[in-house]
């Protein structure tokens, strides 16, 4: 009996405290978003584009087996809007044609690169630079696989040649003002700021005409629109309001800028992690509490990058399994920050937040889950309570989203018509019912692999490619 | 029974239930009552912006045509005749229109591949100033640094007096944006400000600093930087205007830069060093090549960098020793790319080149390889 009251306790309070923590993060967020929109112009894109001495920026993106995708976005990539800036293509060592297609299309030879490895990662075995005068800015390093992301990215940073890298996936469409945006809260800041990210969306439905987004529209599919809406969700509520009081958990792997030598100091990314933005994040604040440095990450509330999501519920599987399986290995590794004075906000609210609401949630909602059908079955549940109990949490999560999306519709109209945001809201309705338990299951499964020590891929994600007009 | 009786009876129904119940019960209430306001005003706001970009797609291109035709076209319009044909574009004259007719003329200007002398002709006719002052007035902060922003667009100088106004706000951006607009505008003392900078330049200083000096120097109204240089206490503003210096190619400030060279302040230091290449002064020369020995890594790279610079041909035994003692690469680098585009009878690169091996010996393939765009 005692058990059973603990437990519909335990259970109500940690819901609330969750409710409490969005209803903060809410909160936080509006404050940025408002700042942010106040205090910025286009103006000052123009002022920084024009400038002789903007920062240079390296734009670093590994590449796996992306044959279907590579030309059109190493084209993107390539046109964008910055005074001062490189691309580098990291090929870990893909099986099919990437490299070739690379090669091909951007008239590429190796050269005598004077590559040094200030963070380890496995053997590069060449340097591909370009003939064609018209895309001097492109570096193509050609490494042997390091079976991760972090690996890859690695080899990209030691390539670079900027204060400054920009690490995205090479399956993304980066807006062509990405870096002008992004770079502005390291220049405006007399705080070191050690790394910006911004928004991402779904690019599945998008109009893409040379590698670039020319119209917004919500994915057709359900899998990507709902991930459309998780995402949005994420960027603009979570870590909008967490970069007011510095408590930026992470930085995308899909789209972040970053302080080069301080991630440098810090080990570059983890070549072992399967969470490795996260780890980065949490490697370059350690560096920075270590040595005593006041440091800052910033989000900005735009949406930059367009990432093809996974079209059905497998890839989705085995993308969100390797998340989940990251983030147990990193409080494996990090194990000494959590609930650690020592590492300030990240030891006392970054982490534990993380533990408690992201790590322990899927495994609450299962043991909820399992707790109900044993009602069930055994005839003792309260269905009145138990609806109650349940349009609580959907209300709120509904709320939660619609919010969000005006958020979104705040920072920039994105979608061009009305009936594509009610697309959008209608999603809102229907995730915790089909969505959010996909979620849990791959998260349980992500921590079952990462401890019963089943090898996790890449990353990789079949991708249909983008359709360019 | 009516409604209100039925939610008292509620009410005090729920009052009797389990703490839990009351708490999900009113948060329930809480979330379909915010969602359904959200909804309203996302529905609210959505309306109004397409009904918006409906009216601009309307009339933007009538204007458009009317302002190319008042700034390039062979008809000279008068204020008046500017107003009414505006006006009969948009119908009576208001904030909103005058916004408007900002936009396209700043999109005109900026845009446009012809230059027109007829842009304060369109100023005038609709009183962009006293739209402009009215916002600079009565709006709050970020519309005032928004407005700021519009005058240095419009290049609006007879509103200097209200921009000092707001040069010590205790809002921060409006303070710097103010003292930006200043140095543009200000036909008196557009460097008043120069003195009064306290702290350390962020880097978006420096930038936006730049681009309003650079606008004073290509109407060849910039002042020397010289006694900026020489007087300001601040280490972070002295590096801005020793690099602002070597940018706009002030020969005249060499002297004071070289006594710069002797700061205590690596960043001033290494500064001045990079520019005294920048600026040719290779009299100078001799005394960073005594000094390379005994200063930071930093210093050393500036050294080389402004010695590469000079390009005078005096410096090989010295390019020669520096490389074969540097022990970073960073160092050797610098030294390596110095030397290939360095003008002498001696082939220093090919020299340095032939006795190297390894990663060393890469290190000058990869300078040589004209492929590789940034070294």
């Amino acid at each position: 009996m005692f058990g059973e009251d603990f437990f519909e306790y335990f259970i109500f309070f940690y819901s609330t405290s969750l409710i409490a923590s969005y209803l903060m993060l809410a909160i936080f967020s509006m404050i940025t978003i408002i700042r942010y929109k106040n205090y910025n112009s286009n103006l000052d894109d123009e002022t920084l584009y024009n400038s002789d001495i903007a920062p240079g920026i390296s734009v670093v993106a590994p590449a796996y087996n992306e044959e279907k995708t590579i030309i059109t976005n190493v084209h993107s990539l390539l046109t964008l809007e910055y005074p001062l800036f490189e691309v580098v293509i990291v090929n870990d060592g893909s099986k099919d044609s990437t490299l070739e297609k690379l090669i091909n299309e951007f008239d590429l030879v190796e050269v005598p690169y004077a590559y040094i490895e200030r963070i380890k990662t496995q053997p590069v075995k060449k340097i591909l630079k370009s003939t064609n005068p018209l895309y001097d800015k492109l570096t193509v390093v050609d490494k042997e696989n390091g079976g991760t992301k972090a690996d890859a990215s690695n080899a990209g940073i030691n390539a670079s040649v900027f204060p400054y890298f920009l690490c995205t996936d090479v399956d993304c469409i980066l807006a062509r003002n990405t870096l002008l945006k992004m770079i502005k809260p390291i220049l405006i800041n007399k705080k070191k700021v050690i790394a910006v990210g911004a928004t991402l969306r779904m690019v599945n439905s998008c109009e893409v005409k040379d590698g670039e987004i020319v119209k917004v529209k919500p994915p057709k599919d359900f899998i990507p629109r709902f991930q459309e809406l998780e995402y949005i969700r994420a960027y603009l509520l979570s870590k909008m309001g967490w970069s007011l009081i510095n408590c930026v958990p992470n930085v995308s792997g899909g789209l972040g800028l970053f302080d080069k030598d301080i991630a440098v100091r810090a080990g570059g990314y983890d070549g072992k992690s399967h969470a490795e933005d996260m780890d980065l994040i949490t490697r370059m604040v350690s560096y920075m509490i270590n040595h005593r440095r006041k440091y800052k990450i910033e989000y900005i509330p735009l949406s930059c990058c367009w990432t093809e999501g996974p079209p059905d519920v497998n890839i989705l599987s085995r993308q969100r399994t390797r998340w989940a399986a990251g983030l147990l290995q990193l409080f494996v590794v990090h194990r000494k920050v959590l609930f650690n004075p020592k590492y300030k906000k990240m030891g006392l609210i970054v982490f534990p937040y993380a533990f408690l609401f992201e790590f322990l949630a899927p495994m609450i909602e299962l043991i909820g889950l399992l707790s109900i059908l044993y009602l069930i079955f055994f005839g003792k549940i309260n269905w009145d309570l138990a609806i109650l109990v349940f349009l609580y949490s959907y209300c709120f999560a509904v709320m939660i989203s619609i919010l969000v999306v005006i958020w979104d519709n705040i920072t920039f109209k994105y979608y061009q018509k009305f009936s594509e945001v009610l697309k959008l809201i209608m999603v809102a309705f229907l995730e915790p019912f089909i969505y959010h338990p996909l979620i849990v299951f791959f998260g349980i499964r992500g921590y079952f692999k990462f401890l019963s020590s089943k090898e996790l891929a890449w990353g990789t994600m079949t991708r249909k490619g983008v359709e360019t007009s | 029974m009516g409604i209100l009786d039925f939610l008292i009876e509620i009410y005090y129904e729920i009052g009797t239930y389990a703490p839990i119940i009351q708490v999900a019960v009113a948060s329930i209430i809480f979330s379909v009552i915010i969602t359904i306001s959200m909804f309203i005003y996302l529905s609210v706001i959505r309306y109004k912006h397409q009904k918006n970009i409906n009216k601009k797609n309307q009339i933007r291109p009538q204007i458009e045509k009317l302002f190319k035709d008042i700034l390039f076209g062979d008809t000279i319009y008068h204020e008046d005749e500017i107003y009414t044909e505006y006006t009969k574009i948009v119908g009576k004259l208001s904030a909103r229109k005058i916004k408007l007719a900002i936009d396209v003329l700043l999109e005109l200007k900026f845009n446009s591949p012809e230059k027109s002398r007829r842009y304060q002709s369109i100023v005038d006719a609709l009183r962009f100033e006293t739209y402009l002052e009215k916002k600079l007035d009565f709006s709050r902060g970020s519309t005032k640094m928004k407005t700021l922003q519009k005058l240095q667009q419009l290049d609006l100088k007879s509103l200097d007096s209200k921009v000092l106004n707001y040069a010590y706000s205790k809002n921060k951006e409006l303070r710097r944006e103010a003292r930006y607009s200043h140095l543009q505008l200000s036909e008196n003392d557009p460097y008043r400000f120069l003195d009064e900078i306290k702290g350390e330049l962020t880097y978006w200083d420096e930038i936006n600093l730049l681009k309003f000096l650079k606008i004073h120097n290509e109407k060849n109204e910039l002042s020397n930087l010289g006694k900026w240089i020489n007087y300001s206490e601040n280490d972070s503003l002295t590096v801005f205007l020793i690099k602002a210096a070597g940018l706009f190619e002030q020969i005249d400030t060499k002297e004071i830069i070289n006594k710069k060279t002797k700061s205590k302040n690596i960043a001033v230091r290494t500064e001045a060093y990079k520019t005294l290449g920048k600026l040719k002064a290779s009299e100078f020369e001799p005394k960073l090549i005594e000094r390379f020995f005994s200063e930071k890594e930093e210093c050393q790279l500036a050294i080389v960098n402004s010695i590469g610079l000079m390009n005078t041909g005096n410096a090989v035994s010295f390019l020669k020793k520096a490389y074969l003692e540097a022990k970073s690469i960073s160092l050797k680098k610098e030294i390596a790319l110095v030397s290939f585009t360095y003008k002498s009878n001696y082939n220093l690169f090919e020299d340095l080149k032939a006795t190297q091996n390894g990663f060393d010996r890469t290190i000058f393939n990869h300078i040589e390889t004209q492929l590789i765009k940034f070294k």
